[in-house]
Formats: structure tokens, C-alpha cells, sequence
């Protein structure tokens, strides 16, 4: 399996859904991408961050070096940039495929 | 040179030649005029601050694209931590000028044009971004002020700018060349206009796909031929005539608002920031609105503070100062003015990277400050009054106190101690009523009501910014009407 590592903030003050998308996006990527607290490397090869406001508080350096890339959603934002609330989901899943390696034969 | 002098400053705006009318007549010598002097000297304050070492931790900045040390009124905001001190800045500011000091408007601008080009140049292949980078720099280098011009005279309020019988009702784009663009129309409430080198022009609100023409951002250099400046009457302003310096109340500082007419304005393409774009001018307008409702958290604190200690004083001078009902009014006065400045960090402190790396302020938390300092400077306004006494609005003129023969008798009855003098109330008087309903009223009051946007301007914001179907599923959770699964333990 591929993994995608996802990071949550602490959700005190949320304009979005936070584990509704999450579970649309776990609907929506190909079935070897899995979506994990911890992944088995110590560095990952890419992560999400899930911050349910534009603040985006998870967006720090000990988050960070977490993983090699990032997708930073920070509620109606994809890595800083505007998005529809219904388009989140679709975004955050083309980008993991973007950033993902190619499905080992 | 990356930090003007304030005699730099006041010498730039002498070697400028600008079309400029108040009273009806055009006026050729504005920096010396007693009129408009004030303005400039409060303006100056903001170069002459960052000069001093007790206060360049908060007047200066490294620049993000340069690396020098630049005055922060024209720093692109790094961090929570700097969009702070831009609201500490400001306090400082209104402490020390007691008034509008005008410098704001254009760090405002810059910081939303700097992000609102990067996404526009991200979708439509652009190069605003980089333009506007370049004239920054500009602008960085050579510590120029710059006016942040938003508000246009927008005709009849039914009409969108397309609709309205003149288009000229919203600035707009008039004719499209190959070496730029020529601008027509007419920006109101222009503060500290005169007072900058150059003008920061924005569009005024949301814009239909049909309406390109009014989707226009450009710089424009103050002596740019085709501009016309008319100055805005306020309060008292003649007082500054009359050659005494008591009955001004504040005498060395004041604001500036001025109708700006851009009467068939030539913009070269290095200048132009946004240019038929209107599905960008919601963002550009919300941005640069946020930022400046962030501002009202810092400036009109700052000026609060000096009207708090102008009252304070007044009930000293009045022998009330221990009057349980005094002291709490002012303890009222200082919870209503440190609500204000709490908004103002709140909002820095929440604030957000953007795509293009500066920091945007949260602007639910921005809207909530400014639509509190629509009311707050009022209530501490009334608190003044209420402790100044009516002599502050009835007591003769300076002249008066100074005449040889009823002179004696009129401080005689203007004196309430033996250890402070008559002129000390005398003054103190007039400069409370100089703030709360003088010429810098404009500033502390109406300014506070409409300036960055006018109350329902901040509940339409409020509105969209809220989630409340949230909130509705949290009570729903709470008593029952939708299943917990929070609770998930015997």
C-alpha cells in the first residue's frame, strides 16, 4: 500500500467539515492510497494537512518535517489558494496523485 | 536610502507640483498652509519615529524582497507576529498624534495587491505580480507614502458601476493602448492624499463579467498630469487661521481627506496591477478591507489612549478625579478602548499565509474589530463629555482669555484651583472637543464609522464568514435532536 500521511488540527473553530471531506477523499483515491496517522517511514513521502480554518495552525515547522511534501488545506483553502467548499475533496485527491509515485508494477 | 528623514519628507512634498483647491480657490504652497500643515506633521511622524531607536522595533521592518531595513509602513507582513506589531505600530502612532497620521491606507493596499496579483497572474497567466513587486521595491527604497485608493463616488447606490447614466461614477478604464491605459473618475475620502508621493488606485467592489472596464489597479505618481485634488472641509478648520495655537486644541497634529479626480489619467503598462480582471476585484476589495479593518484595531486605540489621559486630566484639573463615579467611568472608557486593541491582535494573531508568502489577517476576527470600533470611540467620546463638563464648548476664545482688560476676569471664572493653572483646563477643554467633535472628529468618529468600510459593510462579512449550520448541529448534538457519537462510552 501507498501511504498518505494526515495530520489534523485541534478543530476549535472549523468553517469546513474536516472528517466529512477526509472520508469523500478516502472514497475517491485508487484502493493501494491509504490515508494513516503514523506511516511506516519515518519521513513520509507525502502528507496532509487538515486545519478546519484558514489559520491553518498545523502549517509549523515540527509538522513539517513530518513529510517530504504537503498538501496544507486550511478550511476553504488548498495550499493557500481559494477553493468551493464542493470542490475540496476532488482537489485534495488529484494533488496525492500528483504527488504520489507511480504504483510499483 | 531606505529610511526618509521627516525634513526629507517634507522637502519631497515641497518639490512637488500638484493641482490643488480648498475654499474655492487653488492653492500653490500647501505644505506651509496652516490648514493642511497639521496633516503633514502627523504624517511626518511615521518617518520621524522610525528613526529613533526606542521605537524601531516596531517602526522598522527587513524587507521580504530586498533585505534592507525599510519603514514598516511599506513592509509586506511576514508573519502573525509582524501583522502584531503593525497594530502596535499604529497605537504608537495615534498615542503620539492624537489623530489620523494618514500612513496605513497605503501598507494596507500593498499587502493585498501583493497576494491578490499572485493569483490572479496563477489563473489567467499574468505578469501583475511581478510589476507590482518591481514598483514596491521602488517604493521600499526610496521610503515613499503612498495612498491607498479605494472609495469612488459611485453615483446613484442602486447601480452597479456598468449601470450607472455616468460611468465616470467609478473610476474606470476610458481608452487601451499598446503602451498602457488612460483613467477617468473621481476617489472620496482620500486620507492623507497630499500628503503621499504616489496613489495605489483599486476597484471599489464586486464587478460583473461585463463591467472590465472598472476592474482596474494601477500606481499612479501624485504630480501625474490630468490629476486634481480638492481638500475636504472639517470641523473648526478655520480656527487654524486665526494665529493662536490654544484654541486649534491640538496643535501641532491633525487628518486629511481630500476628492481626488483622475481626469483622463495616463497609466504605462509597468504601473498596471489588474486590468479588465473582475473576477478578482471581490478578493482585492475584501483583502485590502480586511487589512484595514485589522488597522482600526491599532490607530483609533492609540488616539483612545491620548482622549482617556485628556480626561483624566480634566477631572484632576476639576478637583473629581476621587469621585467613585468618575473613576468608574473611566475604567469604562480604557475596558471599551483595550476591547478594540484586543480585536486588532486577535485577528494578527490568526492571521494566514497566502499563496504569494505575505500574512493576511482572519478576516471574520478584522470585521469583528472594525464593526466594534464603529461604536466604542463614540461611548469613550461621551465618557469624555460627560466628565470634560460643557465648559469645553462654552468657554470663550483664547483672544478673550488674553485681553488686557476682561482678560483677568475670564480666567478668574475659568479657574477651579489654586494649583492649576487657567490655561491648563483651557487647553485640555480644547482638545477634547478638537477629538469629539472638532477637526479631528473626523478621524476619531466618522472615520471610525465609515473609513474600511461602513457597520453593514462588516454584518454582510460577518454573515458570509460565520458558519452557523455549525453551530445549529452543535446545540442539535447537545439536546438530543441528532445522534452524539462523541459519547460513545457506557
Amino acid at each position: 500500500m501507498r501511504q498518505v500521511l494526515l495530520k489534523y488540527c485541534g478543530g476549535c473553530n472549523p468553517t469546513i467539515n474536516r472528517s466529512k471531506i477526509i472520508a469523500e477523499v478516502k472514497r475517491g483515491l485508487p484502493p493501494d492510497v491509504e490515508l494513516v496517522s503514523k506511516t511506516a517511514d519515518q519521513v513520509a513521502e507525502v502528507g496532509i494537512m487538515m486545519s478546519g480554518c484558514s489559520t491553518t495552525c498545523l502549517d509549523r515547522e515540527d509538522v513539517r518535517k513530518q513529510a517530504q511534501q504537503w498538501i496544507v488545506v486550511g478550511g476553504n483553502n488548498v495550499n493557500y489558494f481559494p477553493v468551493e467548499n464542493d470542490q475540496l475533496a476532488d482537489l485534495i485527491i488529484k494533488k496525492i496523485i500528483d504527488c504520489l509515485p507511480p504504483a510499483s508494477k | 536610502m531606505t529610511l526618509k528623514t521627516p525634513q526629507q519628507y517634507l522637502d519631497d512634498l515641497r518639490n512637488m507640483k500638484i493641482d490643488l483647491y480648498m475654499f474655492g480657490e487653488k492653492v500653490e504652497n500647501y505644505v506651509d498652509n496652516p490648514i493642511i500643515r497639521p496633516s503633514i506633521n502627523a504624517f511626518a511622524m511615521t518617518y520621524k519615529l522610525a528613526q529613533e531607536p526606542e521605537y524601531e522595533d516596531l517602526m522598522t521592518a527587513t524587507s521580504s524582497l530586498t533585505g534592507h531595513r525599510i519603514n514598516r509602513f511599506t513592509h509586506l507582513h511576514q508573519s502573525p507576529e509582524e501583522l502584531m506589531k503593525k497594530v502596535k505600530m499604529l497605537r504608537l502612532l495615534g498615542q503620539k498624534t492624537g489623530c489620523c497620521f494618514q500612513r496605513c491606507v497605503g501598507m494596507d493596499a500593498f499587502n493585498a495587491v501583493f497576494n491578490t496579483t499572485f493569483e490572479i497572474d496563477a489563473k489567467h497567466g499574468t505578469q501583475y505580480h511581478e510589476r507590482f513587486k518591481k514598483w514596491l521595491e521602488y517604493v521600499q527604497d526610496n521610503d515613499l507614502a503612498v495612498d491607498g485608493c479605494m472609495t469612488d463616488a459611485r453615483g446613484d447606490r442602486s447601480k452597479t458601476p456598468g449601470q450607472q447614466p455616468d460611468p465616470d461614477a467609478y473610476l474606470h478604464v476610458v481608452e487601451r493602448r499598446e503602451d498602457g491605459i488612460v483613467i477617468r473618475g473621481c476617489k472620496l475620502h482620500q486620507t492623507g492624499m497630499i500628503n503621499s508621493h504616489e496613489i495605489l488606485v483599486m476597484p471599489n467592489n464586486t464587478l460583473k463579467d461585463d463591467e472590465k472596464d472598472w476592474a482596474v489597479c494601477c500606481a499612479v505618481p501624485l504630480d501625474a498630469p490630468g490629476m486634481i485634488y480638492v481638500y475636504g472641509r472639517q470641523a473648526s478648520d478655520t480656527r487654524k487661521l486665526e494665529g493662536g495655537n490654544i484654541d486649534i486644541g491640538n496643535i501641532y497634529f491633525g487628518g486629511q481627506e481630500v476628492m481626488t479626480i483622475f481626469e483622463n489619467v495616463f497609466v504605462p503598462n509597468d504601473r498596471i496591477f489588474m486590468n479588465g480582471e473582475t473576477d478578482f476585484s471581490t478578493m482585492l476589495v475584501e483583502r485590502f478591507a480586511g487589512y484595514h479593518r485589522q488597522s482600526y484595531g491599532g490607530c483609533k486605540v492609540g488616539v483612545g489612549d491620548a482622549l482617556i489621559g485628556a480626561t483624566k486630566a480634566m477631572a484632576d484639573y476639576h478637583g473629581v478625579s476621587k469621585a467613585s463615579a468618575v473613576k468608574d467611568k473611566i475604567v469604562e472608557m480604557c475596558h471599551l478602548n483595550e476591547t478594540l486593541y484586543a480585536c486588532g491582535i486577535a485577528c494578527s494573531a490568526e492571521g494566514r499565509k497566502t499563496a504569494a508568502g505575505n500574512y493576511l489577517i482572519d478576516l471574520l476576527l478584522a470585521n469583528i474589530c472594525k464593526h466594534n470600533v464603529t461604536r466604542f470611540p463614540y461611548e469613550i467620546a461621551r465618557l469624555a463629555q460627560d466628565i470634560a463638563g460643557g465648559y469645553f464648548v462654552t468657554m470663550p476664545s483664547e483672544k478673550d482669555f488674553a485681553h488686557p482688560e476682561i482678560g483677568p476676569l475670564v480666567k478668574k471664572y475659568s479657574t477651579t484651583s489654586t494649583t492649576v493653572p487657567a490655561e491648563h483646563r483651557q487647553r485640555m477643554g480644547r482638545l477634547i472637543e478638537n477629538m469629539t467633535q472638532g477637526a479631528a472628529a473626523v478621524g476619531y468618529l466618522t472615520e471610525s464609522m465609515h473609513g474600511a468600510g461602513s457597520p453593514q459593510a462588516q454584518r454582510i462579512m460577518i454573515t458570509r464568514l460565520v458558519d452557523l449550520e455549525h453551530r445549529k448541529e452543535l446545540a442539535e448534538k447537545l439536546c438530543g435532536v441528532k445522534e452524539n457519537n462523541d459519547v460513545d462510552w457506557k
